[in-house]
């Protein structure tokens, strides 16, 4: 009998049943064969996992020591990153996001196996360091196939197999309303807001005007393109009874670059603490090596694994020296909230300026137009030129319910004081939100994906 | 008691909005071919207009949108001497395995076609074109199998929903939406309106094989019935925006396609003009204007090229025949007609 990481005793619970398991697999398998179109694609994923739990049971069954088994956890993280980094340098995958992926559109499931890589590496490091027990196959599959996360995530952490896999949420009216209301909120998010905008985003800019304007709607699109796909995953895998991380947590509305980072792709940043920095943080103080350079390295990390292309480089590198500046010096002053949300705001508009444009001659010149005054006199007569007509109806009508939604946003966080869309997920709010998605649900043929796709 | 009640006759009759709302939508799937079709037809007979009014010979410009876009038949035509016009076509749904078929009654004894081939166009045979456009009407009576369908032309069909999301918001659909493509074109069929701000800035995926062979005996087939015609035929290329990762690979299928289509006819040797180093970003301002001065650019280095190639010097202007083709700066080696 192996023992439970949760607790049994909590109310409307009950433990995932064996055939309730082998259909959740079954669904997984089939949104998977779904999206990659091809059995080989399937059987390719499923022998990869397969394997490494075969992997990771022989290294339980063999590796004795406890010194043996803190180098095969260790091991198993890197052997993940630098595969999936060298894939992104390497050209084979490129980047995993921005508008320069070269992924072929026949392999897009080729990202979910960086997904699926990266939590087969994290629960083989919390087995050989027994954070956890060695999961039964079932168990395991159903953890890193888990179909409602549409091989993007949210990244779970190992510790959370058990909770995930085996604790059903008895299906109440307020759960099934929960997990309704996230993926309607999802799929306006993502289709009606994200799609249209993509017709925005044009990465030849003339005139540093243009680009903080399209650096700033991309941001907007990113952000609902991902918030509203991680929504649709939590929400389908709520009404299942299960309980993911919650991605986004009103990102936009952060107090400071920490707090940012637990809010934005939340159950990446997890994942990178977790097996990345609290591991490497203890054993450099082990051995007495100062530890200031560690958060930003681990920036960079991430930015390698976002893409293999200097812009991408260059973006980690000017987050980790935000983050340390943010840590080092900033955090010692005091700043109104106003302050510190503008200067948050700025920051991710200028990295998103770096993050979407892999053509480093064309972001080079980009960056070049922020001193020449000429230029920013050609932006501003550009300004004056701007006509009803010049851009789609659809993409500003998306960018004018982006803005009205982050309005709404602050006011969902005054109203309630939670960061969880509360004020979206009301029973009216959901109401208009299913009359605007029915009138301007919208598929943009360039938008199909933000991980990997333009 | 009553609030939970109301939500979940909420969620019931969204599910039902919903199942609807697909269903409508997967009707409009062929509805959307059929509209693109309709619109290619139209801008068909406004190409075979500029065609019947301009007599032999002349340049005949032909290829695919970076044609309609890098070329100004007008500026050519000036500078040239020689009546051009530019009967490129946009590549779309239904479109690509019939161009040919279009543009070959329009050439006559006497004509030079100066043709680009990007890769993209006609990469659908007629068959594969037929089976896209009978599953898009299948979609309409079996819903649940959209997911199954592997669609060249995958874009009605988002991930993860499997309901069919139409192109067209439903709001554009009922306020209408504007054909513009004729309105795109002038006399000789050079563009005057960019369709939207952003077309052509995406960087293009490269074609992830070799030329293929179909695509290479389509165009042969195509230069074969042209020159049984009386006309000449030429091929070149066109600025076009590759991922930057992809260049090299792009620079390898490139010169590949040049070496097979050199088989079939002269390649000119576009690689030292301006035109094919430039920025195709300047295409279209931010009021959808067409960028004359860099478009009026691309078209002088392309007459300067053009002028030095002996098949243009030596066009018969009169119309009552062609000279011999002589070859100047052509792929001379591995052209079966060079002497």
């Amino acid at each position: 009998m192996r023992p439970s990481q949760i607790d049994d005793t909590a109310p409307l619970a009950s433990r995932r049943s064996l055939p309730s398991k082998c259909t959740l697999l079954a669904l997984s398998i089939a949104l998977i064969w779904m999206i990659a179109g091809d059995w080989q694609i399937v059987a390719f994923i499923l022998t990869m996992v397969t394997s490494a739990w075969i992997a990771i049971a022989i290294g339980d069954r063999l590796l004795l020591r406890d010194r043996a088994r803190t180098i095969a956890a260790g091991m198993s993280i890197a052997g993940a990153m630098v595969a999936i980094i060298g894939a992104n340098v390497s050209g084979l995958l490129g980047t995993l996001t921005g508008t320069a992926a070269t992924l072929q559109n026949q392999w897009p499931v080729l990202l979910g196996i960086t997904f699926y890589a990266l939590q087969a590496g994290g629960v083989a490091s919390d087995v050989f360091r027994r954070a956890i027990v060695r999961p039964a196959l079932i168990d395991y599959l159903v953890f890193i196939l888990l179909g409602f996360k549409f091989y993007s995530g949210p990244l779970e952490r190992a510790t959370d197999l058990d909770r995930i896999v085996n604790h059903v949420d008895a299906r109440t009216a307020d759960v099934v309303w929960e997990g309704f209301s996230w993926v309607l909120l999802g799929v306006f998010m993502k289709f009606v807001i994200a799609n249209p905008m993509a017709e925005l985003i044009i990465l030849n800019t003339e005139n540093p005007i243009s680009t903080l304007a399209v650096a700033t709607v991309a941001e907007l699109r990113i952000y609902f393109d991902f918030a509203g796909y991680s929504f649709m995953a939590l929400g389908l895998a709520r009404l299942a009874g299960i309980e993911l991380t919650n991605n986004f947590r009103q990102p936009l509305f952060a107090a400071n670059l920490p707090d940012f980072w637990h809010r934005w792709h939340a159950s990446f940043g997890s994942w990178l603490r977790q097996y990345i920095y609290f591991p490497l943080r203890d054993a450099m103080r082990a051995r007495q090596i100062p530890t200031r350079l560690l958060a930003p390295s681990v920036f960079m990390v991430s930015a390698i694994w976002h893409g293999g292309t200097v812009n991408f480089a260059i973006w980690g590198a000017v987050h980790a020296f935000a983050f340390w500046m943010f840590v080092a010096v900033l955090s010692k002053r005091r700043w109104s909230a106003w302050a510190a949300h503008g200067s948050i705001i700025t920051l991710l508009i200028f990295v998103r300026l770096l993050y979407i444009d892999a053509d480093t001659e064309r972001l080079f010149a980009k960056l070049a137009q922020f001193v020449d005054l000429g230029a920013w006199a050609a932006g501003i007569g550009l300004i004056s030129n701007i006509t009803p007509s010049t851009f789609p109806k659809s993409a500003m009508l998306a960018v004018g319910l982006s803005l009205s939604f982050i309005s709404l946003e602050w006011e969902s966080i005054r109203r309630f004081g939670t960061h969880d869309y509360r004020l979206f997920r009301s029973l009216p709010a959901m109401v208009v939100i299913l009359l605007l998605t029915i009138l301007f649900i919208h598929h943009s043929p360039s938008a199909i994906f933000v991980y990997a796709r333009n | 008691m009553r609030a939970i009640d109301l939500r979940l006759w909420f969620i019931g009759l969204t599910i039902l909005v919903f199942i609807g709302t697909s269903y409508q939508n997967a009707r409009w799937l062929p509805a959307d071919y059929d509209r693109q079709a309709r619109v290619y037809a139209q801008e068909m007979l406004h190409m075979g207009d500029v065609s019947a009014r301009t007599p032999s010979p002349r340049i005949i410009f032909a290829g695919g949108s970076s044609v309609i876009y890098a070329i100004d038949a007008k500026a050519i035509e000036r500078d040239l001497g020689i009546r051009v016009i530019n009967m490129a076509m946009s590549s779309r749904i239904g479109s690509d395995a019939n161009y040919f078929d279009y543009l070959l009654p329009h050439i006559r004894k006497g004509d030079l076609v100066i043709y680009n081939n990007n890769g993209w166009l006609h990469k659908l045979t007629q068959k594969a074109e037929a089976n896209d456009r009978r599953e898009a009407r299948r979609l309409a009576d079996r819903l649940w199998e959209v997911a199954q369908i592997d669609l060249a032309e995958r874009k009605h069909v988002d991930w993860p929903l499997l309901l069919p999301i139409p192109v067209a918001p439903v709001f554009i659909r009922l306020s209408g939406r504007e054909e513009v493509s004729i309105r795109q074109r002038d006399d000789h069929g050079g563009l005057v309106q960019c369709p939207t701000r952003s077309v052509s800035f995406r960087p293009h995926d490269v074609p992830s094989a070799a030329p293929d062979r179909k695509v290479i005996a389509h165009i042969s087939e195509f230069v074969r019935d042209a020159k049984s015609r009386g006309a000449h035929v030429i091929f070149f290329e066109t600025p076009i925006l590759i991922a930057a990762r992809e260049r090299e690979k792009w620079s390898r299928y490139r010169k590949e396609l040049r070496l097979q289509l050199a088989q079939v006819a002269p390649v000119l040797d576009a690689t030292e003009s301006r035109i094919f180093r430039a920025d195709p970003s300047s295409f279209c301002d931010g009021a959808f204007h067409v960028d004359d001065d860099v478009r009026a650019e691309w078209s002088r280095t392309l007459s300067a090229q053009l002028r030095q190639f002996p098949a243009v010097i030596t066009l018969d202007r009169t119309g009552t025949g062609v000279a011999p083709l002589r070859l100047g700066n052509v792929a001379k080696s591995t052209h079966p007609q060079a002497d």
